[in-house]
């Protein structure tokens, strides 16, 4: 059957609809993605840390060591902050602990809202 | 004996607003104190005066017009706060996000400013000018009631009064006083002229900077449109810039349900 340029016409609200509903997932991924990377910050002891991988890995490891050779110092450290200030850390158990849970809880929000935000590719 | 050093401080929230011909800031500054005070837990105070002499000019995404503005006296923080420690923030931001309630657990600062912002539609500049400082936003900064931060405000009134000769001096691009150039120079002149301040805010910021129709709330995240498109932003704290939303009843009934 022919295209009716009439018919092509009548389309065109209807699209300019579809298009004013449709969203970025890139941008909606990257807006999420940052405000994730701020919340995953936590305090400690005065001092402002961010719940990395690198982070949390290095007390662990400094944990097992200190089994090991227990004259690092106890269970007592010093960690630097996202500030670069130097914050004492009197239970090296304690703030593994914390960072862990921080670190869960909001990686498991970001795995909640992302796939939320796959879904809603069109609002 | 109890010692003084330990007692609990006062902790709040103020915005200042001052109406123009075009925006009714104070009616908007109560709503968006409101909300924070809800999300963050603390009290707040409205900082405003029927009428301010000092008159700038600011650009309008709803009208595409410039329009008259009042920005100056930021520096007034400091006296006017009637905490030891304030989070300031301006009419138009909105804070959904209780990532700025640790800031205040955080011992190591006598104010901090926001230096990283996020725009839903355009990119923003990271410097004031070619060759200028690297780009703050007064838009939201805490402040404890210290010496150092005495300073800081002392400082930012002197560039205020005498800011020809300090735009000049930074190479700073826009004509207009801002409080983010204040802020930007009076923080790295207080930081011994090094551009790696410590004294940032957690961040970034969003500015929503469209001109929005509607923001709903979808689960997690808001739903934020403008005439031709729609985007979903985590409840995270964005800056309006839209004024003509926030003085709509759609505004009103928003905050009133997110308040609430």
């Amino acid at each position: 059957m022919p295209f009716s340029i009439r018919e092509y016409h009548s389309d065109i609200p209807e699209i300019v609809e579809q298009l004013k509903q449709a969203t970025d997932y890139q941008i909606n991924r990257k807006i999420l993605q940052e405000k994730i990377q701020t919340d995953l910050h936590f305090t400690h002891n005065g001092g402002l840390f961010r719940a990395t991988p690198e982070l949390i890995a290095f007390v662990h490891a400094w944990r097992s060591t200190n089994e090991i050779w227990p004259w690092n110092g106890g269970d007592s450290m010093f960690m630097e902050d996202t500030y670069g200030n130097p914050i004492r850390i009197e239970s090296c158990a304690e703030f593994y602990s914390t960072a862990c849970q921080h670190y869960q809880r909001v990686m498991n929000e970001w795995h909640q809202q992302h796939a939320e935000l796959r879904k809603l590719r069109k609002v | 004996m109890q010692n003084s050093a330990n007692s609990a401080k006062s902790r709040g929230i103020i915005a200042f607003a001052y109406n123009t011909d075009t925006t009714d800031y104070v009616s908007i500054a109560e709503r968006t104190l409101k909300l924070a005070s809800k999300t963050l837990g603390l009290p707040y105070t409205l900082i405003t005066n029927s009428a301010q002499d000092y008159d700038n000019q600011r650009y309008d995404t709803d009208i595409g017009k410039f329009v008259q503005w009042r920005n100056a006296g930021r520096y007034q923080a400091y006296e006017l706060s009637p905490y030891d420690e304030t989070l300031v923030i301006d009419a138009d931001f909105l804070i959904f996000n209780q990532t700025f309630a640790q800031v205040f657990e955080y011992q190591h600062w006598d104010w901090q400013v926001m230096r990283d912002a996020t725009g839903l539609t355009q990119k923003y500049p990271v410097a004031m000018g070619p060759n200028s400082l690297p780009y703050v936003w007064a838009t939201a900064f805490v402040f404890r009631k210290t010496p150092a931060a005495k300073s800081y405000f002392d400082l930012i009134r002197r560039i205020q009064e005498n800011y020809g000769y300090y735009r000049a001096l930074y190479n700073i691009e826009q004509r207009n006083f801002r409080n983010d150039h204040a802020f930007a120079i009076a923080d790295m002149a207080l930081s011994g002229y090094t551009k790696t301040s410590q004294n940032s805010l957690l961040g970034p910021m969003l500015h929503i900077d469209n001109a929005v129709t509607s923001i709903t709330a979808q689960g997690n995240n808001f739903i934020v449109r403008d005439p031709d498109r729609a985007y979903v932003v985590p409840r995270t704290n964005m800056h309006v810039m839209s004024k003509s939303y926030l003085q709509s009843e759609q505004f009103r009934e928003f905050i009133d349900s997110e308040s609430a």
